[in-house]
Order: C-alpha cells, then structure tokens, then sequence
C-alpha cells in the first residue's frame, strides 16, 4: 500500500535525527551569513526593511515598484512592512525609533518630519552620498524640496505629492455649462462664481453640487480650510511659546465662505468621506474634492471624470496636500551596507515613480513629471501643476497628516458649518485658541 | 532512638514551612504574571503620570501638574462627560431589551432556536465587521436606514454626521451587537426559576402580570444587578466603536469622542505619556467611583427588600 502511494521504508529514526540536525545547522549558518556578512559572497543579497502605510490600490502600486526596484537592483532585497495609516502608524515609527532598531527605511508624511526630526527619532541624509546614487535637490520642486529640511539638515527625500484635488463629473458639468470651449471646468475663480457654479449643478443633479466628507473627518476639514486659506495669500506661523501668527480677517473669510456652501443645494451640511465618494460616484453630486489617491475608485464607478487642482477661489493660486517622503528612522547601530542599500532602494523607487502616478499621486521627480510618458498620463497630466502651488498645514510637532490636532480644527469648524453654534468669527477664535493652547505645551521631542 | 526523635520534632515543626515551599512554585507562575503583567504597568503608570515623560522620553518630574492641567481640561471633562452619557444611553436599552427578548423567548413565541439564534449571533461578530455594517446602514446619503426612512415619507437623517444624533447611532450599533450576551444570561437564570413558585402562585389565583411581578422578576434581581454592573463597566470602557466609526476622528463636532479615546489621542498620537497617565488614572477613580456607588445602591434596596 505505501508503496503504492509513492513511501518507501518510512527513514530510521537515526537517519531523521541526522536530517534534522544537518539541516538545522545549515539555516543558521544561513541566518548568520544574512545578518552579518550580507555581501560576503555574490550570491548574497542586502536586506533593506521598508516601513509603509500604502494599502488598497496604492499598496498594490507601491509593491509593484518595489518589485521593479528589486529586479533591477539584484543584490537588494527589499523587506516592507505595511502598517496602518494615521495615528497608529507614527506611534510604532517613534517606538521603533526610540528603541533604536527601527526598519532601515520608512515612509511617512513630510509634514510629520517636523516633529519626529528634533527628537533624534531620524538620522539625516547625507547630499554626497545621494548624489552618488544620483539623486540631486535639482529633481525636486522647490517647495517640496525646502520642505524637508528641518534646521538645515535634510531629513527627507519625497516621493510625491498627494494633492487635494477637485474631481468633476464631464457630463454633468457639461450640462450645467459649467466647461469651456476645449471642455475643462472653468468660472469658479471667485467665491461667488464657486458657488453660483454649485447651484446650477445642484439643478442638474436635482440634488446637490458639489459633495466632499466633513463631518467627524478632521483631515477633510483641514485640507479644504487650509487650502483656501493659503489661496488668500495669508500665512500662519507656529512657533511653540509664542503667540499663534494667523491672519484672522482671512481665516473668517475662509470659514464662512465653506458655511456659505453647505447651504443644503450646494453641498449637503451632513456628509462623511464615504457619503461624499458614494454620491459623486453615484453622479448624485457632479464636483468633490477629494484627495488624488481616490481616482482609483472614482474610475472603478465609471463616472466620466476629469480633475484639476483646487481652483483659485481668493487670488492666490494653492492647492491642499502632504507629500509622502523616505526618511531614515534613528538606529543606534547603523550597519553601512544596509544603509547604502537603502539610498539605492530610494533612489530607484524615484526612478520608477512613472508606476506611481498611475495611482494618482504626482511624483516629486521632475525627470518623471516632464517626461512624455506622463504627459499622456489623463487625468494626472491636468492637475500636475498643484505639486508648484502646494499649500501644507502650518508646520508644528501637532499639526500634519494623521494628527490628532485635525480632529481638533473639525470640531470647532463643524460647530460653525453644521450646527451654526459659532458664528464664523468665533470659530476662527475658537480655532486661535487650539492653536495657542498646543504651542504652550512642551513639544515632546 | 534519640536521633529519630530529633528528626521526627524537626520535621513536624518545619510541616507549614514546608508546605508553603511545596505550594510556592506552583504560585510563582502567576506571581511573575501578575507584577509583570499587571502590577509593574499599574506602578510604572502612576510614576508616568508624575513627570513630563513623551513616547521619545524627555520626562522630567513634574508633580501634581498633569494633574492640575487635567482638571482644567475642558476637553478631558467634555469626554469624560460622552462616556458617563454613553453608558447611561446604553446600560438602560441593554438591560431593559435583553429582559424582554428573554421573556419572549421564555414564554415561547414559535421557533425558539431561531429566536436564540438570532438574539445572540450578533454577539459572535468583531467590531471592526459590525461597525462596518452600521457605517453602511448609517449613510445619510446612500445608506439602507435612510433609503426606507425616505420610503415612507420622511425626512433623511445624518445618523453619523449629526451631533444630537450621532452618539445615539453609536448607542444603537451598541445594543444590536451586545445585548445577545444579556439576553443569553437572563435566559439561564429565567429557565431556573422552580416551577413551584408558578404553581404555587396559580393556586392563588394570580394571572400572567401578577405572576411577572411577583415571581419572575423578583426572582431575576440577582441577575438584574450581575447584567447591569457588568454592562456599567463595559460601556464606560467604551473605545473602539467611535473610533472606528469615526476614522479615530472625533465624530461631529467632537461629539462622540469618549475619554479613552482622549487619552490615546494625547499618549499615542501626540506622545504625552506623562498627561495622557494622569487622566488614566484619574478615569480610574471615575470607574471605581461609580461602581460602588452602583453596588452600593443594588445592595442597599435588596436588603430592604429582605426585610419587608
């Protein structure tokens, strides 16, 4: 029978031990060969650990890059770990950084890198050595580049730039003759031609114009106040210990022109993320603003869509968004293979950031950017210009993407744009406040 | 002979001695567990909730002043009120509810096990799938709940985006997923009441509400008061159901953010390990707090209820 089914004599329980023990020595040999001495033989591949928080079709994307990287880069092997975004994924990054064995190689948000950098939880890059693998600041934006520097020292090197964009609905626009004659949305250059343009969609739909998620979602509510806000022309400094630097006249021009347009036609005063991307999708609503890593799903819906970046309501041409950026968390004991390993993985994840758009990100590599390849790339190719007018949360250790002060700025700006409990004035007030009360408090780095 | 005598005292006299030393190693597992686990935590916190210490270290001795900035923390108290609100919004449907589909059940509407089934299948979900499912309910857009609401006439609802409404979805989502598991013990504890006392009480003459009021539920008080402590408990500690509701945002206008949420906001997102202690413990007492005097009243009726 046992023959039958392909066993011969079961093996001896000496021949087993052997076995074992033969093979277990050779796996540790192995562990010690991939720990110690990564390049002591060709065969020998480097291992660079990558922390990041891409998931759903983004994850997908970034995986795929990763294995192009790899295959062009043999003697790499790229190890990602993929964690939550948000709140969760800092408090590991920190943890791991202060603990002093952190991942070689990380992702996170350029906004946060103020706040992780003055607490020694990241090393710097070192410009010669990017070099040599041929990364220079002149691939970079300015204004994303400068963005990663923290006290003069470069802590980042960026990815992208993920824009709050708006997404309009061809068709229903079209209808509304809200496009012009080469068919992109025009005439909501002014707060009033904003919001004239969300009534006469609002009678397409015969529901409401425009849609984007606010309620009980902070981020949502800071990428539109503060966008706007920097198309004002206005800035707001944080310096901790002193007082907030806001311009207040602006940002209650802001908060009650947003007021203005939950008015019930134009947009709905109750709709969270997923109402706002279930009825744009749905073609309920014929404009959202959403963020760009949302194209995906709009395009799995089939609505005929296009996308610009935030149109310039108060003079000043700025466009909403963070910027995803490889930083180098602390470790006490920097191995210096690894390390040159991950300045390689970076330097070919910029390479291959063409990949990257197709996700809706707009890639900081200028080459990439400029390239024909991309300027094919519809809609990516029309909303490229956002990435030279990004506007950033005001830089804090509290502030940024993922942070719990977000939720924070919602509160006190819902209470004036649903419940109408604050009139404009005093949710700006409202909002000083915060402010003021968070740079008392010690930073904690 | 002398010998066998000396050793004879010297064995009787060490007996407890030794039977602590032959109990010791079986204790010592939990012992270890216990301070590593939970006493060395309980400690280390209340050292933390004394200094300036972030997730990045930089503590300093600060005393009772994370103390005193929690007092006057108008966010610690609005949470701390969202949570007390929460419980007393969900404590009363869960009891109350589990009672009745228990009694229903009891008194033998048709398809029992179905009833059973159905009653208690929600309790074997994960949060993550029921929150899920209710977000979807919820929408005020697209969502079921308000597609039948506008069926029949009326007006829709922001059931999440609501700040009157918003924390009664949580209380709703709350009392559908849990109050199979109240409903399960009240269940137990009805089909253990002897059937004597039913007799008995039909002998005298007493119809169906006579006999709930002076035989079912009497007979239920010491379930009455295990359901409800335990449901006091559980509510306060209420955490995940907002914040996967919510995104770990704060619900509308800030509205449904319970207090453990705070303090995972201030230790976790914004790395103040130091604060973030003090209102832990501060909480700590709040619960403690509350239990006894929730004990104190339950114990105190039944007492005089057993002197009548």
């Amino acid at each position: 029978m046992s023959q039958l089914i392909g066993f011969s004599k079961p093996p001896s329980r000496r021949r087993f031990l052997t076995a074992a023990v033969v093979s277990g020595a050779a796996l540790a040999g192995a562990g010690l060969l991939g720990g110690c001495a990564p390049s002591a033989s060709a065969g020998d591949r480097t291992r660079v650990q990558l922390w990041h928080l891409f998931t759903g079709g983004d994850g997908g994307v970034f995986q795929a890059m990763m294995d192009t990287v790899g295959k062009q880069n043999p003697q790499l092997e790229i190890d990602p770990v993929v964690l939550t975004w948000g709140g969760p994924y800092y408090t590991k990054l920190a943890m791991s950084s202060v603990g002093g064995r952190s991942p070689d190689l990380a992702v996170m948000h350029a906004t946060r890198v103020i706040g992780y950098a003055p607490g020694g939880l990241l090393d710097t890059w070192d410009l010669n050595r990017l070099a040599e693998h041929g990364i220079t600041p002149e691939m970079f934006p300015g204004l994303l580049w400068d963005k990663c520097f923290v006290d003069g020292r470069l802590y980042a090197i960026p990815l992208d730039f993920h824009a709050f964009l708006l997404f309009y609905n061809t068709e229903l626009c079209r209808q509304a003759g809200l496009l012009d004659a080469d068919g992109t949305l025009s005439g909501l250059e002014s707060p009033e031609g904003f919001l004239d343009a969300g009534r006469r969609l609002a009678e397409v739909t015969g529901g409401q114009g425009m849609s984007f998620g606010y309620t009980g979602d902070g981020a949502q509510v800071s990428r539109m106040f503060w966008g706007l806000y920097a198309q004002t022309g206005a800035e707001c400094t944080l310096v901790p210990d002193q007082e907030v630097q806001i311009d207040r006249d602006a940002a209650i021009e802001v908060t009650s022109f947003i007021k203005d347009m939950f008015d019930g036609t134009i947009a709905d005063p109750n709709m969270d993320y997923g109402g706002a991307i279930g009825s744009f999708s749905t073609g309920r609503t014929g404009i959202t603003f959403m963020g760009n890593w949302e194209y995906q799903s709009f395009l799995a819906a089939g609505v005929p869509l296009d996308a610009m970046p935030m149109p310039n309501v108060f003079g000043t041409p700025a466009t909403f968004g963070d910027s995803h950026v490889f930083v180098l968390p602390h470790q006490t004991n920097v191995d210096e293979s690894r390390r040159d390993a991950a300045y390689e993985v970076v330097a070919g994840m910029l390479n291959n950031s063409l990949d990257w758009a197709a996700g809706g990100h707009i890639p900081a590599n200028t080459e990439v950017t400029d390239s024909a390849a991309f300027g094919e790339l519809v809609p990516q190719s029309h909303y490229a210009q956002a990435i030279e007018q990004a506007a950033f949360e005001p830089a804090s250790w509290f502030t940024g993407s993922g942070s719990d002060f977000q939720a924070r700025v919602a509160e006190v700006m819902q209470s004036c744009w649903l419940s109408n409990s604050l009139t404009p004035e005093q949710a700006v007030d409202g909002l000083i406040d915060r402010l003021g009360r968070m740079l008392e408090q010690n930073p904690p780095a | 002979m002398t010998v066998n005598a000396v050793n004879v005292a010297a064995s009787s006299g060490s007996r407890t001695a030794r039977r602590l030393g032959s109990g010791l190693p079986f204790v010592i597992p939990f012992l270890i567990v216990a301070f590593l686990f939970l006493i060395a935590p309980i400690v280390y916190g209340l050292w933390l909730s004394f200094t300036e210490q972030s997730l990045m270290g930089n503590g300093g001795w600060v005393g009772l002043a994370n103390y005193a900035e929690a007092l006057g923390d108008a966010t610690m108290w609005a949470t701390l009120w969202h949570t007390i609100a929460f419980t007393l919004m969900s404590t009363v449907p869960l009891v109350v509810l589990a009672l009745v589909m228990a009694l229903l059940v009891y008194i033998g509407i048709p398809g029992q096990w179905f009833w059973r089934l159905s009653f208690f299948a929600p309790y074997l979900l994960p949060v993550a799938v029921v929150v899920q499912i209710w977000t979807w309910l919820f929408n005020s857009d697209v969502g079921f709940i308000n597609y039948w609401l506008q069926q029949i006439g009326l007006d829709r609802v922001g059931w999440l985006t609501e700040v009157d409404v918003a924390m009664w979805s949580m209380v709703i989502l709350t009392v559908w997923w849990t109050v199979g598991f109240n409903f399960l013990l009240y269940l137990s504890s009805l089909q253990a009441i002897p059937d004597l006392l039913y007799e008995a009480a039909e002998v005298d003459g007493a119809g169906f509400w006579r006999k709930l009021w002076s035989v079912t539920l009497p007979q239920l008080r010491a379930t009455t008061v295990l359901v409800a402590t335990l449901q006091v408990i559980a509510s306060l500690k209420i955490f995940d159901q907002m914040f996967i509701a919510f995104n770990g945002g704060s619900g509308p206008e800030g509205s449904t953010r319970p207090i453990l949420q705070y303090i995972y906001d201030t230790g976790f997102t914004n790395y103040r390990m130091g604060y973030a202690s003090a209102m832990s413990y501060i909480f700590f007492i709040v619960i403690i707090v509350i239990t006894v005097a929730f004990r104190f009243l339950t114990r105190s009726r039944k007492d005089v209820d057993n002197e009548l």
